[in-house]
């Protein structure tokens, strides 16, 4: 399932998947997977995209 | 610090591996040794079983020597005859060498090559009232081919393990004098695991394969050292391949494009190196088979990168559109 959360969290603070992957320590390809649904990260990775993106993980990550 | 350890380990046993092939290839010399035992059938007083087929050596240089040795009954001779050039129309010219004699044990001293195949005929013949029983009889043959020159293969190996041992030292230095472990990127790392495992169940269907075939095809057409150069590029070649599918760079990120241009330009080479563009020459250059599959990964592998570049592009390409718009 896509995370359309994320995406638009990053888009909110005009980031690019690069610029965030660069915030983060991944790669631009790592972004696009889990945006994409194609990946699910490590609780590690998305507090790391958390603190980037200024959101809590229920923000970015819960699916009600 | 448990990934350190197996990386110097890793480097360690390559290092001592590369080393032993090094040091066998510049003190062992290029004699070749063929041992094999024939069964000569004498019924009525006569021989029935047929002559065995032509024994054949490629040896490097000018000249070359064989030592001969024959072990059997002494009722029976062996008459050997050793020809030069050409597998159709060497053993119809005349022999650069024959011998008869049971029990042998001899020397043809230096036979003028050029270069060329050797092929040995060996026919058997019964010694006159030797009142030899009818039955069957073994013979046993041995032949050593002894060439002063080395192959070409033979003096650059070495200089080649050199270069390699070298590097894989500084490697080791650098990493034994790394003061902070890399940060991976945890899906490359993941995807980078399963491309393993995949590469690895087909670098093993591949070895299967293999020897199943050799088990069930008579003159299997590969020596055992092409065999295992094929599995072992198959194995890397699918790794590199379903590495760079799933985004797993190994090595290759941002630079995808000059890999590609590497690997069409090695593909060329093993065609070279096949001696396809000699098509038409029989016998088959040495590693033919070998060149050619390792051409066709090169080539598979380069077109996967090209691909992958061009499509990778475009993403990148329509995502910055989209965060424009």
């Amino acid at each position: 399932m896509k995370n359309l959360k994320l995406k638009s969290a990053r888009a909110a603070m005009d980031l690019s998947q690069q610029e965030l992957a660069d915030r983060v320590g991944v790669s631009r390809q790592t972004i696009n997977a889990i945006e994409k649904g194609d990946y699910n990260p490590t609780i590690n990775l998305c507090i790391a995209i958390c603190k980037a993106l200024g959101k809590t993980l229920d923000e970015l990550f819960w699916e009600a | 610090m448990k990934n350190r350890v197996t990386v110097v380990v890793t480097i360690i046993i390559t290092m001592a591996v590369l080393f032993t092939v090094g040091g066998m290839s510049a003190f062992k010399n290029d004699d070749q040794k063929l041992s094999f035992t024939d069964t000569v059938t004498v019924s009525g007083g006569k021989i029935v079983s047929e002559e065995t087929a032509p024994v054949h050596f490629d040896p490097v240089g000018e000249t070359c020597s064989f030592a001969i040795s024959v072990a059997g009954p002494d009722g029976l001779l062996s008459d050997i005859r050793i020809y030069k050039g050409d597998p159709l129309t060497a053993i119809t010219s005349d022999p650069i060498y024959s011998t008869t004699g049971s029990n042998l044990n001899t020397n043809t001293g230096d036979l003028s090559v050029n270069d060329q195949n050797i092929y040995i005929r060996i026919k058997s013949l019964l010694k006159e009232n030797a009142g030899i029983e009818d039955g069957e009889w073994a013979v046993a043959y041995s032949f050593i081919l002894h060439t002063e020159s080395k192959s070409a293969a033979s003096m650059i190996l070495p200089f080649a393990v050199a270069a390699l041992l070298t590097v894989l030292a500084i490697v080791l230095v650098r990493e034994l004098n790394k003061t902070s472990e890399k940060e991976y990127d945890e899906m490359q790392l993941l995807q980078r695991g399963k491309a393993a495992i995949n590469a690895f169940i087909i670098t093993v269907v591949t070895a299967m394969g293999f020897a199943f075939c050799a088990m069930y095809t008579t003159n299997f057409p590969l020596t055992v050292y092409e065999t295992v150069t094929i599995i072992t590029v198959t194995g890397a070649v699918s790794f590199g391949i379903i590495c760079d599918i799933n985004d797993a760079f190994v090595g290759f990120r941002e630079k995808r494009i000059k890999y590609a241009v590497l690997f069409w330009v090695l593909s060329i080479l093993a065609i070279f190196g096949s001696g396809l563009i000699h098509v038409g020459e029989r016998p088959r250059p040495k590693y033919f088979t070998t060149n050619i599959i390792i051409a066709v990964y090169f080539a598979v592998f380069a077109l996967e990168l090209t691909i992958n570049y061009i499509v990778d592009k475009r993403n990148g390409g329509k995502e910055d559109a989209d965060e424009e718009s």
